[in-house]
């Protein structure tokens, strides 16, 4: 199997105000298949949102190393782990994922100015509107959307670049149930389309069923892997 | 509840330490313009008194009653004292100043005497001063007590001119042949001692021995004697009180103004000497107090503003506590009444550390010399008063109010309407909006227009000493305003423009700061006018006080035309040789030892003669009371400063043509106009005889021929004001005749004139007059160019205005680099999210440094830009007409208005030093992000 992403013996500490060393991470190996929907299952402070910075690049490990795409990230400096988040990633967050100042339209073009996307840049950004159903939306500012609608959009400004990894931080944390399936259903039609990689957290356990992948974190450390036959597609 | 206002307080203190900020300056601004005030007013009349002191050489605060006493019954000195004493009393009692003495005269009407050694018709009073021996130098003789008199015979002094003029000597007797006893015998004194005055400043001496003349003084108790057994009816008396003028203040000027009138009204025989300057100081102090106003009005509007921005972005902050407190039943008047505590004790610790900071303020002010420029000065007169207190507790309250306003407005908002109100809206600021920028920018250009239709009706109000209308200031702050808010609007299209011209284009940074600048202008728009109104206001103080400074100076240079302009003391000698008619000779004073007493302090001198009452005759048609001026070319021109670029052409000119022909005259253009004369025409011109009572007499006439019409020459003042007979103030031309000083002496004789000079470098007029002094150089007028200035630097409104144009411009920097500073780390946490997520998707550092700047470029440096286009903008517009306000007289020098590049400069980089700092510090603040965290936070 391919992977995008490889980690040997990561330890995340932080330390803590009593003198003592708190370790978010400890000694974790995780190995994420290229093309697949990967999901960090765990319950809250079982390191899961930690282990996404690390993996993204936006944390770094306190020791261990961090393979992307083959290339062992724990090497690179800031300038070469801003270029990666900047081409190789796209994000998606919890809560307040889009830059408020902007409209959709203006958000999906930001992320295409940032990764000097070559080719037409209306029709791309028209386009993942399009494909995550807010065509009809996309001058509207992000305080006029619905909470679903602007996890929407920070879909389609996270794959509007093409990035080879879309990290998501519990995309479906803030929604009803709906809302958060079809979110899920979307990143499904990535992965099978296009065959993005997409790494996402979540403790929802009703989500599981649509992820290829499924990591249980529990106290910094993976306490199982679980890969999901799938035949379907959406 | 006060746990939870501190708790408040101690969770947001850098908020609450500008809305300290704040207050404190409001209650120092409030407490420094009480404080200054009553500084300037008691200044302002002290010197008005020194100035008449020495104007015309006579004590300035005198209180004085002439009366009489009928010798019907036995009097004497010490009952007619009683009844002086009893009026002073009367005037002390309501007046404050102190009494400092008092010269009293008394006298008898005497008749013609004849004395021992045989003179017949003198004619003598008999008089008593008290205290007399305590002012006087015995020039001849004795004292009264150690005369040697015959009996019945009492011994008098006389004054050294009496003596000289009735030719009498000490130990002559002299009879009063109609002053009779009850036996018919004829008063008699004998002259004991000769006296003048002690050479020394002696207030004592009002009314001086030479002016009371012909009379003699005796001793108290032979006073007494004669007015009680000779045949006189009543003893005349004068009394001179002399108040210390120091103790008439701002305060009670009105008041004692008030009791002299009721004095004068109720008394005919009671007169002062200062009722006039204090009817002008009445006139002064309205102007004073108006300028005050206006010209801190715009930074106390600024402060408020400051006040009520940061607490508004308290509150903004603070709106998920209100809901909470709502949401757990507290109802919108205990949130209101939570607020107002806060705001109370914020206001109560400004009020305490306003008072000291306005008190430090007010004598900073009193130390400016100019704009920003501080001198060593005393300024003892500016002192704490206790009115500042209640003054700082109004700024205390109005503080209160504006920081409470908000929360009215933002208790009103629900739950939900407070969460919409924290997200960015596409919307306009209100004046914006409804176009007040521009409305209020087209009415104060048009207040502009009415006035400037206006300006010399103002200027004549003005010369008369009416008070200025304030709203010419307040019109120049509504411009300033309006127009600075009319460039923001105008900055707000350009950005929307450049914007749109390279939307295709703009890489991320770029991209995501003219989003940023464009979505926030609503929130950007406060601190924009803040930098704005900072730096337009700067700009054009400084400007104004640099051109009411330089124009002062400008035409102080002029009219005194040399560093020193000095007139010796001149002797007039009239004499009547045997039935011919009364003729007359100058005494010239020693040049030579004036030339060699400033050998060190001066490079060139030169004499000038100077006649104001000339008369000048062409075809029939006559022009009186011309300035005429006869001066040594080369040196005049040596010696004399002139500004460029007031006349034609260079003044050397018009000095060579007339160096090149005896009798020709330089004139005056308003001159060659009302004569209809042109260069080579010829003019007559005559003076008149110098002795009293033969004035209208003309001595001779020079005929001159034109040779140059200038339009300002030194010492030549166009124009001048006087009240025509229907008592309104009007202008009026003056004339000058230039002509060569030889040609004048060889007409007129020998003729008095002023020395001009010009001094070395480094040395002061300070230094010539104590060289005068040291080598007992008499002179009867001293004028300087530096002494000039100087006095105009102190008087009261232009230091009111230096003083007040710099604190207000000091406050407004610390306000602005506060609110700038506050505006923008506030900006940035409010944002760190936002830059978490720019940093998470791949922005670099630089990148966001990039926004940043550009973020910066596009509002903040716009607005400076803005503001220093405004402020200079202002003073072209504005400069004139304000600057009528402190020089409404026609002048030779016309207005200039000074745009100060360096103080621009200066002030530009001032601004731009706070400018850097703040984007320093917004620059770490961002560099020590996490990206992690901001999102985590975000999150939360």
């Amino acid at each position: 199997m391919e992977y995008m992403i490889r980690t040997k013996d990561i330890i995340k500490s932080f330390p803590m105000g009593n003198g003592e060393t708190f370790y978010a991470l400890k000694g974790l190996n995780v190995d994420i298949p290229k093309g697949k929907l990967s999901v960090l299952k765990g319950r809250s402070g079982s390191g899961k949102t930690t282990l996404l910075n690390v993996l993204s690049g936006l944390d770094e490990a306190t020791k261990g190393t961090v393979w992307f795409d083959g290339q062992d990230i724990s090497e690179f400096g800031n300038k070469e782990l801003e270029r990666m988040r900047r081409y190789e990633i796209g994000f998606v967050f919890q809560s307040v994922a889009l830059i408020p100042i902007m409209s959709a339209y203006e958000n999906v073009d930001f992320s295409l100015r940032l990764s000097d996307y070559p080719e037409n840049r209306d029709s791309r950004i028209r386009e993942v509107l399009q494909y995550v159903g807010m065509t009809e939306r996309m001058n509207h500012m992000v305080h006029q959307m619905s909470g679903g609608e602007q996890q929407r959009v920070a879909i389609a400004r996270a794959v509007a670049h093409k990035p080879k990894v879309i990290f998501a931080d519990e995309p479906t944390g803030a929604l009803d149930t709906s809302a958060g399936i079809s979110v899920m259903k979307l990143f499904r039609t990535l992965v099978e389309r296009e065959h993005t990689t997409i790494v996402m957290t979540t403790h929802d356990t009703g989500l599981m069923g649509l992820a290829d992948y499924v990591f249980e974190l529990e106290d910094g450390e993976i306490i199982g892997t679980k890969r999901n036959e799938r035949t379907e597609s959406f | 509840m006060l746990r939870f206002i501190r708790h408040k307080i101690r969770n947001k203190k850098w908020l609450n330490m500008c809305l300290l900020i704040g207050t404190l300056l409001t209650a120092a601004v409030f407490s420094c313009m009480q404080c200054f005030k009553a500084g300037s007013l008691d200044r302002m009349i002290y010197t008005a008194f020194q100035a008449a002191g020495e104007e015309s050489g006579v004590f300035p605060a005198i209180l004085s009653r002439e009366g009489t006493v009928a010798l019907d019954t036995e009097e004497s000195v010490g009952s007619v004292n009683s009844e002086i004493d009893a009026y002073e009393n009367k005037w002390l009692e309501y007046l404050e100043p102190e009494k400092l003495l008092s010269q009293r005269i008394l006298h008898v009407t005497g008749c013609a005497v004849s004395t021992s050694l045989g003179a017949k018709n003198k004619y003598l009073d008999i008089g008593m001063i008290p205290d007399l021996e305590d002012h006087i130098d015995i020039v001849k003789g004795t004292s009264l007590s150690e005369a040697d008199c015959p009996e019945n015979v009492v011994p008098c002094y006389i004054d050294e001119r009496l003596y000289d003029r009735y030719g009498l000597v000490t130990g002559e007797i002299l009879s009063f042949n109609y002053c009779l006893n009850d036996k018919g015998e004829p008063l008699e004194a004998q002259v004991a001692g000769i006296i003048r005055a002690k050479d020394e400043p002696d207030n004592f001496w009002h009314v001086t021995l030479s002016e009371i003349d012909t009379t003699i003084y005796l001793g108290e108790s032979d006073f007494d004697h004669v007015i009680n057994h000779y045949s006189f009816e009543k003893v005349f008396y004068e009394d001179y009180m002399l108040l210390d003028y120091t103790g008439i203040t701002g305060k009670n000027a009105e008041d004692t103004m008030y009791y002299l009138e009721e004095f004068q009204k109720n008394d005919k025989s009671f007169s002062c000497n200062f009722m006039n300057i204090l009817q002008e100081f009445r006139q002064n102090k309205k102007s004073v107090i108006t300028i005050l106003l206006v010209l801190l009005l715009p930074v106390l509007v600024l402060l408020l503003l400051f006040i009520y921005m940061v607490s508004g972005q308290i509150l903004t902050m603070e709106q998920g506590e209100i809901a909470m407190l709502k949401s757990r039943g507290v109802n919108r008047k205990q949130v209101i009444k939570t607020y107002l505590i806060q705001s109370l004790i914020l206001s109560a610790f400004g009020v305490l550390l306003g008072l000291p900071v306005g008190y430090f303020l007010c004598k900073l002010a009193a130390s400016t010399d100019a704009f920003f420029v501080f001198a060593y000065k005393d300024v003892g007169i500016y002192r704490f008063t206790w009115e500042m207190i209640p003054f700082a507790v109004l700024a205390g309250l109005i503080s209160v109010l504006f920081m409470t306003i908000p929360v009215f407005k933002m208790s009103k908002l629900s739950i939900v309407e407070q969460k919409q109100a924290l997200v960015y809206k596409r919307e306009k600021v209100f004046w914006e909006k409804y176009f007040l920028d521009i409305i209020l920018l087209i009415l104060s250009l048009y207040l502009l227009y009415n006035y400037n239709n206006q300006k010399e009706a103002m200027a004549l109000a003005f010369i008369e000493g009416k008070s200025f209308d304030p709203l010419v200031f307040l019109d120049a702050s509504l411009f300033t305003l309006t127009l600075g808010l009319f460039f923001l609007r105008l900055s707000g299209y350009l950005v929307r423009l450049i914007f749109r011209l390279g939307k295709k284009r703009w890489k991320p940074a770029m991209y995501a700061s003219f989003l940023q600048i464009q979505r926030t202008a609503k929130k950007q728009g406060f601190i924009s006018v803040f930098l704005v109104m900072t730096i337009a206001m700067g700009i054009f103080y400084s400007n104004l006080a640099s051109t009411i400074n330089q124009n002062h100076e400008e035409r102080i240079t002029y009219n005194v035309g040399a560093d020193v302009r000095m007139m010796q003391d001149w002797n007039l000698s009239v004499y009547r040789p045997a039935q011919e008619v009364w003729t007359w000779a100058y005494k010239e004073p020693d040049v030579e030892k004036l030339n060699m007493a400033l050998s060190d302090e001066v490079c060139s001198m030169t004499k000038v003669i100077e006649d104001r009452e000339t008369t000048v005759k062409v075809r029939g048609k006559k022009i009186e009371n011309c300035y005429l001026m006869g001066i040594n070319t080369k040196e005049f021109g040596e010696t004399a400063y002139l500004k460029d670029g007031l006349n034609d052409s260079h003044w050397y000119n018009a000095l060579n043509s007339i160096s090149q022909t005896k009798n020709g005259v330089i004139i005056s253009r308003n001159m060659a106009e009302e004569f209809e004369i042109e260069i080579g025409d010829q003019i007559s011109f005559s003076r008149y005889n110098p002795i009293p009572g033969f004035d209208d007499e003309e001595i001779a006439n020079v005929i001159g021929k034109v040779s140059a019409i200038v339009d300002a020459f030194p010492g030549y003042e166009r124009y001048s004001y006087v009240y025509n007979e229907d008592g309104e103030m009007t202008e009026q031309e003056n004339y000058l005749v230039v002509a060569n000083y030889t040609t004048l002496v060889d007409t007129f004789g020998m003729t008095p004139y002023s020395i001009w000079m010009r001094l070395k470098d480094g040395v002061s007029a300070e230094e010539v007059y104590d060289r005068l002094d040291q080598n007992g150089i008499g002179y009867s007028e001293f004028d300087s160019i530096s002494g000039s200035i100087e006095e105009m630097k102190n008087s009261s409104i232009i230091q009111i205005t230096n003083g007040m144009l710099t604190v207000s411009f000091l406050i407004s920097i610390l306000v602005c680099t506060v609110g700038f500073l506050i505006y923008w780390i506030l900006s940035i946490r409010q944002r760190e999210l936002l830059f978490g997520i720019y940093r998470a998707m791949g922005m670099s550092m630089g990148e966001v440094n990039r926004m940043l700047v550009n973020e910066h470029i596009y509002s903040s440096f716009l607005a400076l830009l803005s503001g220093a286009v405004t402020g200079v903008l202002t003073t072209v517009l504005f400069g004139k007409l304000l600057a009528l306000v402190y020089l409404p007289q026609k002048h030779n020098v016309p207005l200039t208005v000074f745009v100060d590049k360096k103080d621009v400069l200066v002030l530009f980089g001032i601004i731009l030093a706070v400018f850097l700092f703040c984007l320093m510090i917004l620059r770490k603040l961002i560099a020590s992000l996490k990206i992690a965290q901001a999102l985590k936070m975000g999150e939360d």
